[in-house]
């Protein structure tokens, strides 16, 4: 029986998309010993209570077949199916069978295991070949595939090795940069491009003994996935209530075509003990074609006391429509801070840095750092790169392109993982821009204070430490459910 | 909701720059300028500058320029000077000198460093026989024949930066005062009219500084400080407020002069530029400072030459940039001292899709209200607290009541254009209420005479 795009709408509110508090209840569901799911038994994967999250745009048309769900999407649309597990141990095997097949614009229609950036990417490539990129490399591996015929896709994962077989023939193996620990099973028409993917079923295999998570002590609590949620791009508000009481700020991931800066504007309203607050903020890249897609990210601090926060968008009217993609919320506790700053610097060829003391206990999301650009981004393909260590070594590269940091004096670079990093009890991070010839080729500028505002911490520029200075910044940790 | 795109007609383009430009000489507090590197007299003569608002040019001098070997002195680059200066002199433009030397530390930075220091001038300085002594002499040159031409001269070039000399070396800065008191004695005996400015501070604890030289007597024969002002000076209008209240709490006659302003990135789009340009005006204008000369925008193509227009290196044309428009509007606007209050000119509220909301539930609405009052040339300035701001907010705001036959006019400070809002009078209050949206444009608004 196939479903009309309408019905399929509303059944995609299921979730209670405009409910936070259905959000929180989905994301609870972490993991299974076995999640088998088949199209033959006539109901959507959201609909078989096995723990799956599906998204779509309302123009996409997304319904069941006599065996198959059957994600139809315009070029502009989108249609997933997210399942998100956790491991009690890192790089523990995983076996993920998908029986599809897919007739999509290139890179329209994908298969990816992700923890962030780290795992394994392919997608069902112009019905000749599985196209497989490993964690962020850039480069691709093409097996030649016929795509729009019914292929078992099964992938085989196990520390940082991934081996991909079509219809049992071993096709790939390859190399994540780190074993898994969270990850994201995530299937459908996530890209441009339109098309059509049918998927027959889905089997996730995690061995006995590897599922079950007590949460009774604090590493576990750590190693749940934080609390997020992706908004589907046609949903023009939210409301989330139970709003976690310990959440310091918001990082607001949008992904957009816009044609110009200040195209759409979000508000929050956020409500609590204090009474009601406004936040506002507005997109500010801009897409040079139609199928440039933005990502940018906004970290915003809330009242303490906040209850309810109340998210609404407003679009100017424009002969280039502003679309939406997606909008993850995800709710963060601040660690540590300097948000003091009396002057602007220049970030050019010399990397700058801060360190500090952090409790080894606490795992770190993320960082997010003031710092404009005062280049254009699409003539110097920069790309700004945050080194995390922790008493001397190395944990963690993050890098940002610089088109997603804008020109705005609020610009913030927000560095996230999808994996939470101990760093503790000796943290620094470093900027480092990447542009050897800052006089010719520009630089960001970021934000200080000389008066030590941070005492337990220094900010260091090309790797001398300045004890009475300090960088603006902020250290962020994710929130969980308990 | 009112839009403000609906109202860009090109008379009211033509009205606002006719509104704003006209500012007489003689009311003129603020001098709102350019450096004059070479180009920028074949890019913009002096009949020119005058039109776009500049009525101060700050002269960057160099010794080896006027005396190339000792006692030799170059007559017809003396000449050129002072005929440039007197052309500007002609067009209502005031002249001040920057000297670009500073004297005493310059031997000892040679010595301590190893090499000698090329600075700004290709030519290295000091030489061997570049004594006090000399350098004294060539002050009292330039100002027997600058005598009657120039307003200031500026002495000591950023020497906290370059020397070393401020409140951390306090011995260092000592001998500077020293040297400050011998030169204005020799300056001073030649022009007693001329001002002079000390110029010890390019970066860090200014006040600090200043605070020292003003405890040794400087105060006797300095009409004030000058201070470098980079981009990243004008970001925080606390940092530069600061220092003038610093300054001014040690004496409140001291003026407050800038080496200049500016530095805006060339890398970032025009309109970037421009809006930056705006916001800057206005906090420097806020804060109190007297003297400043725009400096043009660093260029990858050709450092210096970008800026208030473009230069064809080519074709050797002039065309203007967007911000050109913006310090012409703004430089006759913010040409009298700041005496705002921001009470006056207020948000009374701001409209969201969760309904009409007052500044303290949107507290990071960052929105800026200014209102100058200053009879028939009393204007309101509203903007976000900084440039980049990518939000629209569409707010009411209330203001002070014009005169019987004025009409409300609001000008985008960035692109000229300019409309009549519709208003809502209180006659009881007497002022006047009307929507508009905050954008990253500063607006400005004036009653104007309907005749």
């Amino acid at each position: 029986m196939k479903r009309t795009k309408t019905q399929t709408h509303q059944r995609a509110c299921w979730q209670g998309f405009i409910q936070g508090v259905a959000f929180m209840g989905i994301l609870s569901q972490v993991s299974a010993t076995q999640v088998d799911w088949s199209g033959r038994d006539g109901l959507q994967p959201s609909e078989a209570d096995s723990g799956f999250t599906q998204t779509a745009s309302s123009s996409a048309n997304v319904y069941m077949s006599d065996e198959a769900l059957v994600m139809e999407t315009p070029p502009d649309g989108g249609a997933s199916l997210e399942y998100a597990f956790s491991l009690s141990e890192a790089g523990a095997p995983i076996v993920i069978e998908v029986e599809a097949s897919s007739v999509s614009e290139r890179d329209a229609a994908a298969i990816k295991v992700l923890s962030g950036v780290n795992g394994v990417s392919t997608w069902l490539f112009e019905a000749s070949n599985l196209r497989i990129v490993m964690s962020s490399a850039e480069s691709s591996v093409y097996v030649p595939v016929k795509t729009g015929d019914r292929h078992v896709y099964r992938y085989e994962i196990e520390g940082v090795d991934v081996r991909i077989l079509i219809d049992d023939r071993m096709v790939f193996e390859g190399v994540m940069t780190a074993p898994l620990k969270t990850a994201k099973l995530l299937i459908g028409n996530v890209s441009p491009g339109g098309g059509s993917m049918e998927i027959f079923r889905i089997s996730i295999s995690i061995p006995d003994g590897q599922s079950e998570m007590s949460g009774e002590n604090e590493q576990n609590l750590m190693d749940q996935n934080p609390i997020a949620w992706d908004i589907p791009g046609d949903q023009p508000r939210a409301v989330f209530k139970d709003w976690p009481s310990n959440a310091d700020a918001i990082i607001i991931e949008a992904s957009y075509q816009a044609s110009a800066a200040r195209q759409c504007q979000w508000y929050l309203l956020c409500e609590g003990s204090y009474g009601k607050k406004i936040i506002s903020l507005a997109n500010r890249l801009v897409s040079i074609a139609e199928s440039d897609f933005q990502t940018e990210r906004f970290f915003i601090q809330v009242p303490k006391g906040t209850e309810t926060v109340r998210l609404e968008r407003v679009v100017a009217s424009s002969v280039a429509p502003f679309i939406l993609r997606s909008l993850k919320i995800t709710p963060v506790e601040i660690l540590a801070k300097n948000e003091v700053f009396e002057r602007t610097s220049p970030l050019g060829n010399t990397p700058i840095g801060q360190s500090f003391a952090m409790d080894p206990k606490l795992r770190i999301l993320g960082i997010a750092v003031p710092i404009r650009r005062s280049f254009d981004s699409r003539r110097i393909p920069s790309r700004l790169v945050c080194r995390v260590s922790s008493a001397g070594s190395e944990t963690a590269e993050w890098q940002l392109p610089a088109g997603m940091i804008s020109d705005a004096y609020d610009s913030i670079a927000v560095f996230l993982d999808g994996e939470p990093k101990q760093v503790g009890p000796e943290m620094r991070f470093d900027l480092d821009s990447g542009i050897a010839e800052p006089r010719f080729y520009g630089y960001y500028q970021y934000d200080l204070s000389w008066n030590d505002p941070y005492p337990e911490g220094n900010a260091s520029q090309g790797g001398r430490a300045e004890a009475s200075t300090d960088i603006t910044f902020f250290i962020l940790s994710a929130i969980h459910r308990s | 909701m009112l839009d403000l795109r609906k109202f860009y007609p090109l008379a009211g383009l033509l009205f606002a720059f006719t509104a704003l430009a006209e500012q007489p000489d003689t009311l003129r507090e603020i001098f709102w300028g350019t450096p004059n590197f070479s180009y920028a007299s074949r890019a913009l003569p002096p009949e020119k500058l005058s039109k776009i608002g500049v009525n101060y040019v700050s002269h960057l001098f160099y010794w080896q320029n006027f005396e190339v070997a000792p006692g030799q002195w170059n007559d017809k680059f003396l000449q050129s000077q002072k005929s440039f200066i007197d052309e500007l002199a002609a067009n209502g433009i005031v002249s001040g000198i920057r000297l670009g030397e500073a004297h005493p530390g310059a031997q000892e930075w040679n010595a301590e460093n190893g090499k000698p220091y090329g600075g700004r001038h290709r030519k290295l300085y000091p030489g061997d026989n570049d004594t006090d002594e000399r350098y004294f002499r060539y002050l009292a040159f330039l100002a027997r024949e600058f005598k009657g031409k120039v307003d200031h001269y500026v002495l000591g070039d950023e020497l906290d930066m370059i020397y070393g000399a401020s409140f951390r070396n306090e011995e260092r800065l000592r001998e500077y005062f020293d040297f400050f008191t011998k030169a204005a004695a020799v300056i001073l005996r030649e022009d007693p009219d001329a001002k002079l400015v000390v110029f010890p501070f390019a970066w860090g604890e200014t006040v600090k500084n200043a605070k020292l030289l003003n405890d040794w007597g400087i105060g006797e024969f300095a009409d004030g400080f000058c201070l470098n002002m980079a981009r990243t000076d004008t970001t925080s209008i606390d940092y530069l407020a600061e220092i003038a209240s610093g300054i001014r709490a040690l004496s409140p006659d001291y003026r407050l002069y800038s080496n200049g302003f500016g530095y805006l990135s060339d890398l970032l789009p025009e309109e970037v530029q421009a809006v930056e340009l705006a916001h800057n005006m206005i906090r420097i204008w806020q804060t109190g400072w007297n003297y400043l000369p725009y400096y043009t925008l660093a260029s990858n193509q050709h450092p210096w030459s970008a800026g208030l227009y473009q230069e064809n290196l080519v074709e050797g044309e002039i065309s203007p940039r967007m911000a050109l428009g913006v310090f012409e509007r703004l430089s006759g606007l913010l040409s009298r001292q700041s005496r705002v209050s921001e009470s006056e000119f207020a948000i009374v509220g701001i409209e969201t899709p969760f309904g009409t909301h007052s500044l303290d539930e949107f507290p990071a609405a960052d929105i800026h209200t200014l209102w100058q009052s200053d009879g028939n040339r009393s204007f309101g300035i509203l903007k976000f607290q900084r440039s980049g701001d990518a939000r629209i907010l569409n707010v009411t705001v209330e203001l002070p009541e014009g005169g019987p036959n004025q009409s409300l006019r609001v000008i985008n400070a960035v692109d000229g254009s300019v409309h009549t809002p519709e208003i809502q009078k209180d006659l009881e209050t007497r002022r006047v209420k009307l929507q508009t949206e905050v954008r990253n444009e500063p607006l400005i608004f004036r009653w104007i005479d309907d005749s």
